[in-house]
């Protein structure tokens, strides 16, 4: 389970999400099975901008991960 | 045989709520029976259910042909009150919000995903949101998006900032978006703010321009486009739910201060006020009231100790915010605060002005209360007192009505900076008014007041 306020993004994030958005103005949108319109630019909206959030997602589950082990390790180094 | 259907179930073809000899029932369409039967199979209704986030049903036997032709025919728990996004304050938003989220990732954890998150499906039963259309949910697909993303965004996420960063009264434009707020509509209304929050930048400016653009396309759609990850679509969700928790709105201190003394007189006035409603209280025994102009909702709270079940109405999204935070921090069951300007009350919206029921189609109740109410509505608004009597005459049988004559100093407020053109504004005249459809049980007087309090009942 992650943090409230775990995904959140700063300008250099904001501006590779632009990127993306640019590049995928020249691609067309799916079509997408629903009773409710989602829209076709909601949905390659969504596709990027959560592509990127699972992506800082998984970085910082690595770092945390590898912030644990590192000061588990000093711990017992520390520790003797 | 055709089946009675509500006029605002027509969207999903999934089914459809229909009424039979007095009870709500809902059509399972044969085509939803897999999603239908894995809401029950993946152990998610009874998770729901149990944690008061879906409105618990029951399977019912057809009875004709038309019943015979549904996958089931469920018979929904009553809610008591149906209440709409634009009749709620900022913190009954925001809680609604984040129940559909919270439904979404246990949805998610059992195979399942929400198919829309539209607020209307939301619904306040006993002081908490809970999901009322049980046909909300479907199978997932590994790779597929989110199809209620937008209608999430635009139903919570825009009117919730609007609200929390613009105006609390932003709430009502839900009353005009019925479909909820567009995007591109809550980024100009937002201007710079938009640019400040990253959860607005994305959800709302960028979300919207991205719509815009893709709207003027007309290229034919590549099949794999719209495919991602669990891991995305949950971190969607979250970074989702954690823009809705950032959301704060408070209303100002100084109507802090003006809630708190909500009145103009003694203790010793208030306190028998309070004894004069409370005895009403005990001899009128309602199931359900309405308090008008509810303020905080301190004589909801005596109704509903008593066992009725009230809805405390009031113009001010402060008051109402206010009163609804006691009602969430107390866990109370029996009060519903809602936004309801009396001179422009909800009316009906929607297809047909059918989908939406105004406020006096959602009543009568058993009892109305008016206290310190009739000045705002006369003085402030120009209303004459009979057109406010027959008007409060629709909206229950009995009435506990404050009159406050001229020389009070709150009605003096209200004529501070304007002619009085209110030469009928007098206590005959309400009397007469009232009296042409209700007969006056009691009228009890204050010391040191010179206001009154009429008890009234309607023998038709």
């Amino acid at each position: 389970m992650m943090e409230p306020g775990a995904v959140r993004a700063d300008g250099s994030r904001i501006r590779v999400a632009l990127a993306v958005m640019g590049l995928l103005a020249v691609i067309a949108p799916p079509a997408a099975h629903a009773y409710i319109d989602p829209m076709s630019g909601s949905i390659v909206f969504q596709v990027v901008v959560a592509g990127i959030l699972g992506a800082l997602l998984t970085i910082r589950r690595w770092w945390d991960s590898a912030v644990r082990l590192v000061r588990g390790v000093w711990a017992r180094v520390a520790g003797r | 045989m055709t089946l009675d259907r509500l006029p605002a179930s027509y969207r999903d073809p999934s089914g459809f709520l229909f009424r039979h000899q007095g009870t709500l029932y809902r059509y399972v369409a044969p085509p939803y029976a897999p999603h239908y039967d894995a809401l029950s199979s993946s152990g998610l209704y009874e998770e729901l259910t149990a944690a008061g986030l879906l409105i618990p049903h029951a399977e019912v036997p057809s009875w004709d042909d038309a019943t015979r032709s549904a996958h089931r025919i469920l018979a929904p728990e009553p809610v008591p009150f149906v209440s709409y996004p634009y009749e709620w304050c900022f913190s009954e938003l925001k809680a609604a919000a984040l129940a559909t989220l919270e439904i979404q990732k246990r949805a998610f954890a059992r195979g399942m995903i929400l198919k829309d998150a539209s607020a209307y499906n939301i619904q306040f039963r006993r002081g908490r949101p809970i999901l009322i259309d049980t046909l909300s949910f479907e199978v997932y697909r590994e790779g597929a998006p989110w199809i209620a993303y937008r209608q999430f965004c635009e139903h919570f996420l825009a009117p919730l900032m609007l609200m929390a960063r613009v105006h609390a009264d932003a709430g009502r434009l839900l009353r005009e978006f019925l479909d909820g707020i567009p995007l591109d509509v809550a980024a100009r209304v937002l201007g710079v703010r938009g640019l400040v929050s990253p959860a607005a930048f994305i959800h709302v400016r960028m979300h919207a321009r991205s719509i815009r653009h893709f709207a003027a396309t007309d290229a034919a759609p590549p099949p794999r486009l719209g495919s991602m990850t669990p891991r995305a679509l949950l971190a969607l969700v979250e970074s989702l739910a954690a823009a809705v928790g950032g959301l704060q709105w408070r209303p100002h201190a100084t109507q802090w201060a003006d809630y708190e003394q909500t009145h103009g007189y003694s203790t010793e006035t208030l306190e028998a006020k309070q004894r004069v409603v409370g005895e009403w209280l005990a001899r009128v025994r309602p199931s359900t009231i309405w308090d008008l102009g509810a303020n905080t909702g301190a004589f909801s709270r005596m109704a509903a100790r008593g066992g009725a079940s009230a809805l405390a109405f009031d113009a001010d999204p402060g008051a109402v915010e206010l009163n609804y935070r006691q009602v969430a921090a107390a866990a109370e069951a029996g009060v519903l605060p809602l936004v309801m300007d009396l001179a422009n009350p909800s009316p009906s919206l929607g297809w047909n002005l059918a989908e939406r029921m105004s406020l006096v189609e959602r009543g009568p109740a058993d009892a109305v209360l008016a206290l310190a109410l009739v000045h705002h509505l006369a003085i402030g608004h120009n209303l004459p007192l009979e057109l406010i009597a027959s008007f409060l005459a629709r909206l229950g049988r009995h009435l506990l009505i404050e009159f406050v004559p001229k020389s009070d100093p709150q009605a003096q407020r209200l004529l501070r900076s304007r002619a009085d053109i209110f030469g009928a504004y007098e206590r005959a005249s309400f009397e007469r008014a009232f009296e042409a459809h209700f007969r006056v049980v009691e009228r009890v007087e204050f010391p040191g007041s010179s206001r009154s309090v009429y008890s009234m009942v309607r023998d038709v």
